[in-house]
């Protein structure tokens, strides 16, 4: 990070306040000398006026402008606000910045200022600055440059990506340097070893000849060619003065001009082929010319005086040239390794002199031409950029067995031909031609991705920049999703991936609403990216995503909802995690907006290999993923078309159960799943017969997939925790009881067909218990589990049989496997179960009275009290004595049972306790019902004994067992029981104070603290005394 | 097709030699010379467009699409699936009057000028499907 972002622009900033001046340099100027024979004259006639009246018009306007327009950097866009009369703001996100050049107009240089100019992503919008002080303009630059670098960093993900071939990261762009740049000597020489400072030389001295020769009337009519000349070579000077080649992110970025400073970028992926330009002149000073035909730029040349847009260098020496040839090729392809065989010999009659110059021939990489006796001109093409071949022969060429070959490139300067060669030659030379291309084209479609934008790296092997098939195909399934279909489809066009690697293909399945007019004008404004299909409405997503992977391109497929959008570097980081991890399928981490629910447990981190279906996918059965397309094709994996909801769970798990590797990112969020305000999605609004009905078709499609067992069990768990389950919740209750019977009826069809034993144990005792009861056909105690869940009733835990069970309505009578508790977090509910209300000593003996609201009565044979002792008997010194058989000392020294009874509703009547308010709630927040009270007595007499005369702490502590299931809980109270509570014993080895002390987390702690005998209550002592008579 | 425009053409220069002999603008044997050049213009025509005609030739392979054409001047293109970015299919009036159509293949270079002329319309019409089925399978763009 530079200081650059240290200096950020926060508030906003405002352009040069000589922007207006600049801007209305030539009105003035045009003003000035328009009336300026009126003004020195004093008269001021109607022309004058208008003109003034335009000049102060103009400023003002300048001014208002000036005023209005602002600018602020933040962290992650730039924003520019412009515009009197109609207000723009417009907002460039820092992380999609492609190039920033700074032009200087001629007037503006005058005044010191520039232009900024910035590119942008996508290149159909861009922003600029006019004017800034050249200062602040390449500051400003520089921060912006810095910030993109930063964000681009921050956002790339942080899992890496090992196997992405190289170069394909726009984010790790190197920073821009300058590799070539136009010798000013060079420059001047070039032009004056030029045909045109020959001809003019020459021209000059004929006419100077003539005019000394016949007067000099003869020169008159010539001059204006001479002034020509001259203005013709001071407009090549002035446009190639400062020529500097620098490497960008974007691409090859070219600087030049004297006057009006000129930026420039290529990009590599656009380069079809260049052509190196040596006059003879030149050749002798080893001199040459580059020049580059890019789609789209068409035709520049020479011939208006100008410089032309595909010049890359004007002149340079040859090896500088051919070293900017071999970069713009793609980096390790030499144009001048090309083997270039001469034309025969019979060539003569047509070509007597430029014969010896010509030449053609192929290399692995390129195919190159030359030609020109005087100017010597080498044409090269990559065979991947070749796009047709045509071979041609005139009468005279076949009376020779002569033959030429073109081969055709976009418009532009580049022509590779191979003019007179033997036919036969030409022939095999274009058959051979034809394999090469192809061969680099399929080449080019297969491995070149992400070649785009990327600095071509000298290690990568020949990144093909050949736009090819699509890296991902988005499929839209659109049914009556306006508003929120813009959001979705501009979402699309924001990926940061680009639209040469992504394609669109949306199916508007009848809507009625006018998405298929916002799909159309999406398609319209973006052309190549989106594909829409129209058709009848079919009543479900299925037979739309069926028709978009049919047309589906991509590499992978993308499945969006219409009313969803996506980050927009989205697609860019899943495509490459994807490669990376060779990943068959991928998603990222779905946010809910607008109020909806999207479980998060998938999206704790990334992984990269996730297996199913033992893992939490059960529970990510939605399509919006990211599959590749080749595996789905591989196993026909389509949605079925009789489902109205819940088509993708079928597909997705056909898909899972294919894929070699299942990855997650969990990074940041991808996807935005919307939650629409008219639901009119049809998850929705469809009642629950055909939803029950659909997922029973979902479930049966599942279990023709996965055999039974336990794959199938893990699967179909889901749909009876949550689908099932979902619909046996509190609007049950308000159902008719016919229409209770029915859902029962249909919910029990299910279970017969699917709830397996395996299916049983992977159920929370809720859901278990009302499936059951739904198979079973017991309406009253299903309704009863109902209510109890509505009414939130506690569930108590009893532990039993070697079993924990959860006393839900119903326990005792109904089978006890159906409470077996196997998902529940046991801990967590004993940890609020049970709630000291009072501790009393008796004697050496503790007596806990606790309120156990989440504890059954049930639980008393598995529950006992344990005192363990604890660390921190501290000795003299302060220090923890720390055993070395510490884990021993952690075994229960004393071990009592503990006694449950059904809970009363009130309590803590305990001695020396205040008695508590009967209607204060308990822990549980609400009157104890089906809990227990419990009473535990922990006596330390045993323990007296040991290790006389020093400090003792132990922790008391309930123990619960449930066959192999062991739980070891301290016993806590709440803050009102009174602490220290404590009382005296004597033993033979001396006076004790015993301490029940609620510590720290509310845990109860037992201290045995030595007393000296001296402060000791006389009558204590007393009482130990009579005590200690009275039994001899 | 090329013929009819050729006779129509003759008609009506030999029609305008006739009205400049009658006016009596040009000498007679001029007039006569004219319309023999005519005459002898429009023969020689008609055998070239013939022998042009039967040049033309276009084979459909795996990858791509040969077009050859031209009987002084010959031409071979070669034009890969993967290259073509449309297909078009043109019909005049006359086209239509003999059923034939005219079909168009662009690719991002301007110097392919490959095109068919003078197929059957429907022939026309499944080349072009066929060709843009092909070249979306095979597209490669620039």
């Amino acid at each position: 990070v530079t200081d650059g972002l240290d200096h950020a622009v926060r508030p906003p900033k405002r352009l040069s306040p000589l922007t207006p001046v600049v801007r209305g340099g030539v009105l003035v100027a045009a003003a000035a000398f328009a009336s300026f024979d009126s003004l020195v004259s004093g008269e001021v006639g109607p022309f004058g006026i208008i003109l003034l009246a335009v000049l102060l018009g103009g400023f003002v306007f300048g001014y208002a402008s000036w005023l209005r327009t602002r600018y602020w950097i933040t962290d992650d866009e730039l924003r520019i606000d412009t515009g009197v009369l109609y207000h723009q703001s417009r907002r460039i996100r820092i992380d999609r910045l492609q190039g920033i050049d700074i032009v200087q107009p001629f007037i503006a240089r005058l005044f010191g200022l520039a232009e900024l100019k910035i590119d942008v992503a996508g290149g159909d919008r861009e922003g600029s600055l006019a004017y800034l002080p050249l200062a602040e303009a390449h500051q400003v630059r520089e921060v912006l440059l810095a910030r993109r670098d930063a964000v681009r960093r921050s956002a790339a993900p942080a899992t890496g990506k090992p196997d992405a071939p190289a170069g394909a990261d726009p984010a790790w762009a190197p920073p821009d340097h300058e590799i070539a740049r136009l010798d000013l000597p060079m420059l001047v020489g070039s032009m004056l070893l030029s045909m045109e400072t020959v001809g003019a030389v020459v021209g000059g001295v004929v006419v100077s000849v003539l005019a000394v020769t016949a007067g000099g009337a003869v020169a008159l009519p010539v001059l204006p060619v001479f002034a020509g000349f001259a203005l013709f070579q001071v407009r090549k000077f002035s446009a190639y003065y400062g020529f500097t080649v620098s490497q960008t992110s974007a691409g090859l970025q070219i600087r030049r001009g004297l006057l009006e400073r000129t930026t420039q970028t290529i990009a590599l992926s656009r380069v079809q082929g260049v052509l190196l330009s040596e006059p003879a002149l030149w050749r002798r000073m080893g001199w040459a010319k580059l020049d580059v035909a890019i789609a789209g730029y068409g035709s520049g040349s020479d011939s208006e005086g100008g410089p032309s847009a595909t010049t890359v260098m004007p002149v340079a020496s040859r090896a500088l040239v051919v070293q900017l040839a071999r970069h713009l090729l793609g980096g390790d392809v030499d144009p001048d390794a090309v083997p270039l065989a001469p034309p025969p010999r019979q060539t003569r009659w047509l070509d007597p002199f430029a014969r010896r110059f010509m030449g053609a021939g192929t290399s692995e990489e390129l195919i190159a031409s030359r030609e020109g006796w005087f100017t010597r001109r080498t044409h090269v093409v990559r065979h991947a950029r070749v796009q047709s071949l045509r071979l041609t022969q005139g009468p005279l060429e076949r009376r020779l067995g002569l033959a030429n070959l073109h081969v055709d490139s976009p418009p532009g300067p580049v022509h590779v031909l191979a003019r007179h060669r033997d036919a036969v030659e030409a022939r095999e030379l274009m058959e051979r031609e034809q394999a090469l291309a192809e061969s680099a084209r399929t080449a080019a479609a297969r491995y070149g991705r992400g070649v785009t934008e990327a600095a071509p790296d000298p290690a990568s092997p020949g990144a093909d920049p050949a736009p090819r098939t699509p890296d991902v195909t988005v499929i839209i399934p659109v049914y009556n999703t306006m508003p929120y279909l813009t959001a979705c489809l501009q979402s699309m066009v924001d990926q940061t991936i680009g639209a040469d690697r992504m394609e669109v293909v949306a199916v508007d399945d009848g809507s009625t609403d006018g998405s298929g007019k916002e799909l159309e004008r999406f398609a319209a404004d973006h052309p190549g990216l989106f594909t829409v299909l129209h058709q009848e409405n079919s009543g479900g997503p299925a037979s739309p995503c069926n028709r978009g992977l049919e047309v589906a391109r991509g590499r992978y497929v993308f499945f969006i909802g219409a009313d969803d959008y996506l980050a927009e570097n989205a697609l860019e980081k899943l495509v490459d995690a994807a490669d990376g991890w060779d990943s068959d399928v991928i998603w990222g981490k779905v946010e809910g907006v607008g109020g909806r629910g999207i479980s998060q447990l998938l999206f704790g981190s990334t992984e990269k290999d996730i297996p199913f279906p033992h893992s939490r996918l059960p529970y990510a059965l939605a399509n919006s993923k990211m599959f590749r397309r080749s595996m789905l094709e591989e196993h026909g994996i389509r949605y079925h078309l009789d489902l109205r909801v819940g088509s993708d769970q079928p597909f997705t798990v056909a898909a899972m159960l294919h894929a070699r590797r299942i990855s997650v990112l969990a990074d940041q969020t991808y996807y935005y799943g919307v939650r629409r305000e008219n639901a009119t999605n049809i998850t929705f609004s469809s009642g629950w017969q055909a939803r029950l009905e659909d997922i029973g078709t979902v479930m049966a499609h599942i279990a023709e997939l996965v055999p039974p067992g336990p794959d199938r069990d893990q699967i179909l768990h889901r749909h009876f925790k949550w689908e099932l389950t979902n619909r046996l919740r509190a609007d049950f209750l308000d159902l008719a009881e016919d229409d209770q019977r029915a859902l029962m009826a249909l919910v029990r069809g299910l279970a017969e067909e699917h709830l397996t034993d395996g299916v049983s144990a992977k159920l929370p005792v809720g859901a278990r218990l009302r499936l059951r009861l739904a198979q079973a056909g017991r309406l009253e105690e299903l309704r009863a589990v109902v209510a109890a869940e509505r009414d939130r009733l506690p569930a108590p835990l009893a532990f039993r049989d070697g079993r924990v069970l959860l006393a839900l309505p119903g326990y005792g009578d109904l089978e006890e496997d159906w409470f077996e508790s196997r998902t529940e977090n046991v801990v967590e509910r004993l940890e609020a179960a049970v709630v000291v209300t009072s501790l009393a000593w008796r004697g050496t003996v503790l007596h806990v009275e606790a309120a156990g609201a989440g504890l059954h009565p049930d639980s008393a044979e598995a529950t006992s009290a344990v005192l363990r002792p604890l660390p921190g008997n501290r000795r003299p010194g302060g220090a923890v004595r720390r055993s070395a058989k510490g884990q021993a000392r952690r075994r229960p020294v004393l071990r009592s049972a503990v006694a449950l009874s059904p809970a009363t509703a009130l309590r803590g009547l305990g001695t020396g306790l205040r008695p508590r308010d009967a209607d204060a709630p308990t822990a549980t927040g609400r009157p104890a019902q089906g809990g227990a009270d419990l009473h535990a007595a922990y006596d330390v007499g045993d323990l007296l004994g040991r290790a006389p005369g020093k400090r003792r702490r132990w922790s008391a502590r309930l123990v619960f067992e449930a066959g192999p299931r062991v739980f070891d809980l301290p016993l806590v109270a709440e803050a009102e029981v009174p602490h220290d509570t404590a009382t005296l014993v004597r033993t033979d080895a001396g006076w004790y104070r015993l301490v029940a002390r609620v510590g720290q987390h509310g845990r109860i702690v037992l201290v045995r603290q030595p007393v000296p005998v001296e402060e000791v209550p006389r009558r204590e002592r007393l009482r130990a005394k009579i005590s200690r008579l009275g039994p001899r | 097709m090329r013929r009819t425009l050729l006779a129509v053409v003759t008609v009506v220069a030999l029609l305008a030699v006739g009205a400049v002999g009658w006016l009596g603008l040009l000498p007679r044997g001029l007039v006569a010379v004219a319309a023999a050049l005519v005459v002898t213009l429009a023969a020689s025509g008609w055998w070239l467009v013939g022998r042009n005609a039967r040049r033309w030739g276009y084979a459909e392979r795996d990858e791509d699409l040969y077009i050859t054409r031209g009987a002084l001047f010959r031409t071979l293109v070669v034009v890969p699936y993967g290259r073509m970015q449309f297909v078009d299919v043109q019909a005049g009036p006359l086209d239509r009057a003999y059923g034939i159509a005219r079909i168009q293949l662009h690719t991002a270079s301007p110097g392919t000028s490959a095109h068919i002329p003078g197929l059957p319309a429907e022939d026309a019409a499944r080349l072009r499907d066929r060709l843009t089925s092909l070249g979306q399978a095979q597209a490669a763009g620039l």
